[in-house]
């Protein structure tokens, strides 16, 4: 199965890392791409099933989503990462620079998370690695999700299975 | 010698307008080949497509430096929109966005028609949703 690990902000925003390539020959085995955050905006346009949830389930994207009690410090924090992020992603990699390791790296500098993912960085190690240390202070939710602005912010849909 | 191939990459609307609009005769539609250990599949490639199909075609309508020019245009399974070879169809595009140009957010089929005019008029009214 793919999968892929996307972040939600503090106010609702989804956010997430992503390798943009010109389909050079390190692009083929995923290696040396330039990173890329991408927002609401961009996610709409490079991601419809992500956050559109028409769109999610004309596509049959399932995503799930883990949401978790924090701090306003932490919560503030996380946000922060992703903002410096956005101006300076830097290079994807598949291994040890991906969507994961940003979304994990996110966690431990908000303090949410002790430390960097068990094993290699994939979206099910981080789900599990959330799931235990989190115990008790999140919920999960699977199903088509969409976002819609609220606000300063968005209201995040999901239409369980 | 024969000029090589426009290709067009896929993004959704997202509330855009077109910057313009393509006719298109579809010479063939194919399965994009997946890459070298099917790394272009993965989701967090910005370049990954649900099901990604190529159409390939020549332009009949566009701008004039588009037309008689081969075309392959990327999209999604999903949101190809009664497109059939050996008929014509409609494609939304937009030029520039970012880093990417040649962007194609809608491709539908056209109304099996003859008349370029209205043809034309069919492309004029084409939505992309």
């Amino acid at each position: 199965m793919e999968q892929h690990a996307d972040c939600i902000l503090s106010n609702g925003a989804p956010i997430g890392f992503f390798g943009e390539g010109n389909n050079g020959s390190s692009n083929s085995v995923g290696m040396g791409m330039q990173g890329e955050v991408y927002d609401f905006s961009e996610l709409s346009k490079k991601r419809a099933g992500y956050v559109d949830q028409h769109k999610a389930k004309a596509l049959g994207v399932v995503s799930t989503g883990l949401f978790i009690q924090v701090s306003g410090a932490e919560a503030a924090k996380f946000d922060k990462y992703w903002s410096d992020l956005a101006k300076s992603p830097g290079s994807f990699n598949f291994l040890g620079g991906n969507c994961s390791t940003h979304a994990s790296d996110s966690f431990i500098y908000a303090g949410i998370l002790a430390g960097g993912i068990p094993g290699l960085d994939t979206p099910n190690n981080l789900y599990l690695q959330i799931c235990t240390e989190k115990k008790g202070k999140c919920t999960m939710l699977s199903g088509y999700f969409g976002f819609t602005a609220y606000g300063g912010g968005y209201l995040v849909l999901v239409e369980t299975l | 010698m024969s000029r090589e191939a426009v290709r067009f990459r896929w993004q959704w609307p997202a509330g855009r307008k077109p910057d313009y609009k393509l006719l298109v005769d579809v010479q063939e539609v194919r399965k994009e080949s997946s890459g070298i250990f099917g790394v272009k599949k993965s989701e967090s490639m910005a370049s990954q497509l649900p099901d990604a199909i190529e159409v390939i075609g020549s332009v009949i309508v566009g701008p004039d430096e588009l037309i008689g020019r081969k075309v392959i245009l990327r999209a999604p399974r999903a949101e190809l929109r009664n497109v059939v070879v050996g008929q014509a169809a409609g494609v939304a595009v937009i030029a520039r966005d970012r880093n990417d140009t040649n962007i194609c957010i809608c491709i539908e089929g056209a109304p099996k028609i003859i008349d370029k005019n209205a043809l034309r008029a069919w492309l004029n009214d084409m939505k992309c949703e």
